[in-house]
């Protein structure tokens, strides 16, 4: 359903991405995996229309959205939960959440939405009132894939859902990331944490210095040398 | 002795009101668009225009034009965003301040030596009926129009404030002001956000138009100095608080008519220019700005 087709993308005369290619299918789970600074976060602003590529293209569900506002892009069902997480600390839980259904078809949706992430995240029902500044950082990420769903996304993109939080906050992160997979959500997410990053994917890609180095199933990667050896430290 | 200091205070809060008012559409448009529109005098003054035109030509009650003052200046801001600001706010943000001071300098004399050509340079001002009708209490004055005023002043706050606390359309506003990607990873369309906060900045500023011309007079060339007041309201206040402008342009109408009163005329401005210059470098976020 997303089709990145080599992509080179430059910060003004800073080129940081070279010929990138990569494919979500339906319902499936796919992974972007690679050390710091390797261009994860530049491709996935490019796909939502924060960047524009200087050349390639971009479709989703067969629409061209090399160019498209990154609005519409969210209104097609194409929502990224960023690194820095995409909660607004002035609001609280509830606004924030509320927000998240902004699009016309989603408002519709809304409270119906709001059950279901109620239900996925208990303690985010506890905290409604409360402002998302004052969330602790597994609670906000939380928050920011909660907002996602309020959106009833077809593709969902996670930047390091795991950055920053402690190791069972981490497994509860992905187990979430398993349930609304099994939901028919596609899923593209991007993780230092190889590990479990291709744990739960199907298919993955290695980026390194601005361009797919490898890709393979999930299952065959994790078996490989060449990323044992470079990101599992084995 | 105490009435008369009584009177000063109630003066300083209802010109102080208004303070408040011309400030509150330049601290929401700095505070989501990240750009500083040093024309928002000049959509007073177009404002106060607008009411006088429709009370000289029709006999528009002044509070009455409020209705047609709202959406009139409504659109002159949104074209003055689609044509020309909304270019600068696809930059960063320094350079956004920046060629934003520009096109504000530029548009300031173009509106100047417009209403010069369409109006001349006379003074204006409006006088219905009730002009100089007041209420008494306790020996303290409360002219009709300058009460008015400060109703007026009151519920424009109200009014955002519902807008921005109640609506979609406020709350996306707000998101967009704290992290314009994340609202427009939201699904927020940030280009109408933009439009919408400045349209409505210009809307608050047409409305203290209509207020400074029934309060006092109108000319072509009163924009600079309504600007210069709104932005030491505006830093008075700090970001981020839609209560606290119209309370520090109060503090400030205050300050200067109390300094007036006790030391002479001539201090008016200074006074409330020493006050902004100490809250400036001892407490920059504002007096009722969240600290960063
Ligand atoms: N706003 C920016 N301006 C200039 N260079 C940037 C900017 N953001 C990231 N970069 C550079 O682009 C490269 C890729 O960064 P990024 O996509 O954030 O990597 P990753 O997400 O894989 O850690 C890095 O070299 C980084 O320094
Ligand atoms: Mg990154």
């Amino acid at each position: 359903m997303l089709h990145i087709s080599r992509i080179d993308v430059a910060y003004g005369d800073l080129q940081v991405l070279w010929d990138v290619s990569l494919e979500v299918g339906p319902k499936s789970v796919v992974a972007m995996v690679g050390p710091n600074g390797a261009g994860k976060t530049t491709t996935l602003r490019a796909v939502m229309g924060l960047l524009r590529p200087a050349q390639g293209r971009i479709t989703f569900m067969g629409q061209d959205i090399t160019q498209t506002p990154t609005h519409e892009i969210v209104n097609m069902g194409l929502c990224l939960v960023p690194e820095w997480r995409g909660t607004f600390s002035t609001l609280t839980v509830l606004e924030n959440l509320e927000l998240g259904a902004f699009p016309k078809a989603a408002r519709a949706k809304k409270t119906e939405s709001m059950q279901r992430v109620f239900e996925i995240f208990p303690i985010l029902a506890e905290r409604q009132s409360q402002r998302a500044g004052t969330l602790s950082g597994g609670q906000r990420q939380m928050l920011a894939i909660g907002r996602a769903l309020m959106l009833q996304p077809k593709l969902l993109i996670l930047d390091e859902p795991s950055l920053g939080l402690a190791p069972l906050i981490v497994d509860d992160i992905f187990k979430v990331i398993k349930q609304i997979s099994t939901e028919g959500i596609s899923i593209l997410v991007v993780e230092q944490n190889v590990n479990m990053a291709l744990e739960i994917a199907q298919y993955a890609y290695v980026i390194e210095t601005g361009r797919i180095v490898q890709h393979d199933t999930g299952a065959k990667l994790l078996t490989d040398e060449r990323v044992r050896s470079a990101y599992m430290g084995i | 002795m105490f009435e008369i200091i009584a009177q000063n205070i109630v003066s300083g809060i209802m010109v102080g009101a208004l303070y408040g008012l011309a400030a509150l559409g330049l601290s929401l448009v700095f505070g989501v668009l990240k750009i500083l529109n040093v024309a928002h005098g000049e959509l007073i003054m177009l404002g106060g225009y607008t009411t006088f035109w429709l009370f000289n030509l029709y006999g528009l009650d002044p509070f009455v034009s409020l209705l047609v003052v709202l959406p009139t200046i409504f659109v002159v801001g949104w074209l003055l965003h689609q044509g020309l600001f909304s270019r600068v706010v696809q930059l960063d943000e320094e350079n956004r301040i920046k060629n934003s001071l520009l096109i504000g300098f530029g548009l300031t004399l173009v509106l100047q030596n417009l209403a010069i050509q369409l109006w001349t340079a006379d003074e204006r001002s409006v006088t219905p009926a009730y002009a100089t009708a007041a209420l008494e209490l306790g020996g303290v004055r409360l002219p009709v129009i300058r009460l008015a005023g400060l109703i007026i002043a009151f519920l424009a706050v109200a009014g955002l404030e519902l807008f921005l606390n109640r609506s979609y359309w406020g709350k996306a506003v707000r998101a967009t002001a704290e992290d314009w990607q994340t609202a427009a990873l939201t699904g927020i369309n940030i280009k109408t956000t933009y439009l919408l906060t400045f349209g409505l900045g210009a809307s608050l500023a047409g409305i203290a138009g209509t207020l400074v011309t029934v309060s006092f007079s109108i000319s072509p060339f009163i924009g600079l100095q309504w600007t210069l007041k709104a932005l030491i309201v505006v830093v008075l206040a700090g970001l981020g608080s839609i209560g606290g402008v119209l309370a520090a342009g109060i503090l400030l109408g205050v300050t200067e008519s109390l300094s007036a009163y006790y030391w002479g005329g001539e201090y008016r401005e200074l006074v409330g220019l020493i006050i902004f210059l100490i809250v400036l470098s001892v407490r920059p976020q504002g007096l009722f700005g969240a600290s960063e």
